[in-house]
């Protein structure tokens, strides 16, 4: 594999591909069995650098730590997201290693439990609302103290200004009547159900 | 020689366990990508000016929207064309939300241009995603033809969409928000719009009256930075499948103190996380609040106050909000 193909793979990941050339990527991607496995070696190592395996934090702080005691390692092949944090990356990585078993647990609980019992549909109690030690108290947005609800429009402000999404569509949910009275009631009606949301 | 050793053992293991799990993308999930993207550059890079309809929970709602994005960058101005008056200013960082009978509430988030653009949603199609998706038919939304684009989630952590873009330029001009079991849980869609037209400035000016701006100045991050993961002081323990930190922040408020802001996204949904210092008494363990089909968990936890916050379903924000611990003894926040 050439080095403009390593960087065509690391510009995919990136999304800075224009459409054409991403479509030419992904057709050589899936005939390429070398570039198959560059492109999931890199997508493994952006999980370690996003810490999707943040279990293993302690972990890879450790190996951070005497990475940090090494000699620098050698950067010129790396290229965009790779770069700035090579280092925590293959701490984190390290710690991935060691605690694969112990990941695949708790990624199968998140999907595994809610299935088990209940087909999943958010609004019927599911096995998840059970586990909880100690119900929510739910609260209509309405009934909130003026000063709550200046505080949780200000982060849902926040969050939507961070994440930028489809635009105007997040916002509406603020703007619209219905963010009032009508959708308290489902809310207040007990603590172990969840949320019913009225067709 | 240490580090050769562990990178060799590393890439070994790495592969065997992606080449199990992992296949590349397929052709159709490209494609809706290529309209989500479209979709995404549209809706904030196109001036626009439209009335639409917006239902959920049986409360109908018409809204008028107006956008400019120019060289000055992006000025919108969404309002309330029914019962009490409701308005939203959006002028780059800042956003400002009128809402009659609430003081105004300005949010000027300079941490939050400078954390995150936009999440790419090119990631969606990868292999480990938590929807299916596939292009639907064609059909016609105010006087324009459309393509429309269907996501369904793979389980109850996520909503699911489906999209009517705009044929020629991906502009969205209807959409529905459907739980896991297919049920709409809201629906929007344009009347009337225009699209590609000149916005004058008046027109972006609010109908409502404005308290001085002082007094509504509620909060401001000059200072925001971007935050090592490594160093963040809270962390949930477990999160739905396929969420992933995207990006760590800091900022400070104009009031009180400073907070950290994580974010976690699957590629299409996503949430926060804020952690501030609580004042005042400790509330309740937990409680969630809902404001449409947002969802927002309120949490304490040694004296911080944690609050998880995005579109996703209740259970989404109850799991990681209850799950959430401090990464070390002392929380490095002030």
């Amino acid at each position: 594999m050439t080095e403009s193909s390593r960087e065509h793979l690391s510009s995919l990941m990136d999304g800075e591909l224009d459409d054409k050339a991403q479509t030419f990527l992904l057709q050589r991607l899936s005939r390429d069995p070398e570039m198959t496995s560059t492109w999931r070696r890199y997508h493994l190592v952006r999980a370690c650098l996003h810490q999707e395996f943040e279990h293993a934090s302690d972990l890879a702080d450790r190996v951070a730590r005497a990475l940090d005691q090494e000699p620098a390692i050698e950067q010129g092949r790396l290229t965009g997201w790779l770069r700035p944090v090579a280092g925590s990356a293959i701490a984190a990585c390290v710690a991935l290693v060691a605690i694969v078993g112990i990941n695949a647990n708790i990624m199968q609980r998140g999907q595994v439990e809610p299935a088990a019992e209940q087909p999943g549909f958010v609004s019927q109690p599911s096995v998840l609302d059970q586990s909880f030690s100690r119900p929510a108290v739910p609260v209509s947005f309405t009934e909130s103290s003026p000063a709550d609800r200046q505080r949780i429009n200000t982060l849902v402000l926040r969050h939507n200004q961070a994440v930028g999404g489809s635009g105007f569509v997040s916002y509406l949910p603020i703007v619209t009547s219905s963010s009032g009275q009508s959708q308290a009631d489902p809310e207040t009606e007990s603590a172990e159900e969840p949320v019913v949301q009225e067709p | 020689m240490v580090r050769l050793t562990s990178q060799a053992c590393l890439l070994v293991l790495a592969s065997t366990w992606l080449l199990s799990t992992a296949t590349p993308a397929d052709n159709s999930s490209a494609e809706v990508r290529y309209w989500l993207d479209r979709m995404a550059r549209a809706v904030e890079t196109l001036n626009y000016r439209g009335t639409l309809v917006h239902w959920r929970d049986g409360q109908m709602d018409t809204l008028r929207i107006i956008h400019r994005a120019d060289e000055n960058g992006i000025r919108e101005r969404i309002y309330s064309l029914d019962g009490s008056r409701r308005e939203i200013l959006r002028d780059g960082n800042q956003v400002r939300c009128l809402l009659a009978g609430d003081e105004p509430l300005v949010v000027q988030s300079q941490l939050a241009a400078r954390l995150m653009p936009s999440i790419p949603l090119n990631r969606l199609g990868s292999p480990e995603s938590s929807y299916r998706m596939r292009l639907g038919g064609r059909e016609r939304v105010a006087g324009m033809k459309t393509r429309i684009v269907e996501i369904h989630p793979l389980d109850e952590f996520r909503y699911g969409y489906r999209f009517w873009l705009e044929k020629n330029t991906g502009m969205l001009l209807r959409s529905a928000l459907l739980d896991h079991s297919g049920e709409k849980l809201q629906h929007l869609s344009f009347v009337t719009v225009e699209l590609g037209v000149p916005i004058s400035d008046a027109e972006l000016e609010p109908d409502m009256e404005e308290v001085s701006l002082e007094t509504t100045l509620q909060d401001e991050l000059p200072a925001g930075r971007v935050l090592n993961p490594y160093r963040v002081s809270f962390m949930p323990a477990r999160l739905p499948e396929n969420f992933s930190l995207v990006k760590a922040g800091s900022g400070s408020t104009a009031e009180d103190g400073s907070f950290e802001h994580l974010i976690f996204s699957d590629g299409l949904a996503s949430f926060s996380i804020y952690i501030e210092r609580a004042s005042g008494e400790p509330g309740p363990s937990g409680r969630v609040e809902s404001i449409g089909p947002v969802h927002v968990y309120t949490g304490q936890r040694d004296g911080y106050l944690l609050t998880v916050v995005g579109e996703v379903p209740r259970a989404t924000v109850e799991y990681v909000g209850r799950s959430i611990e401090p990464t070390r003894p002392e929380p490095v926040i002030r």
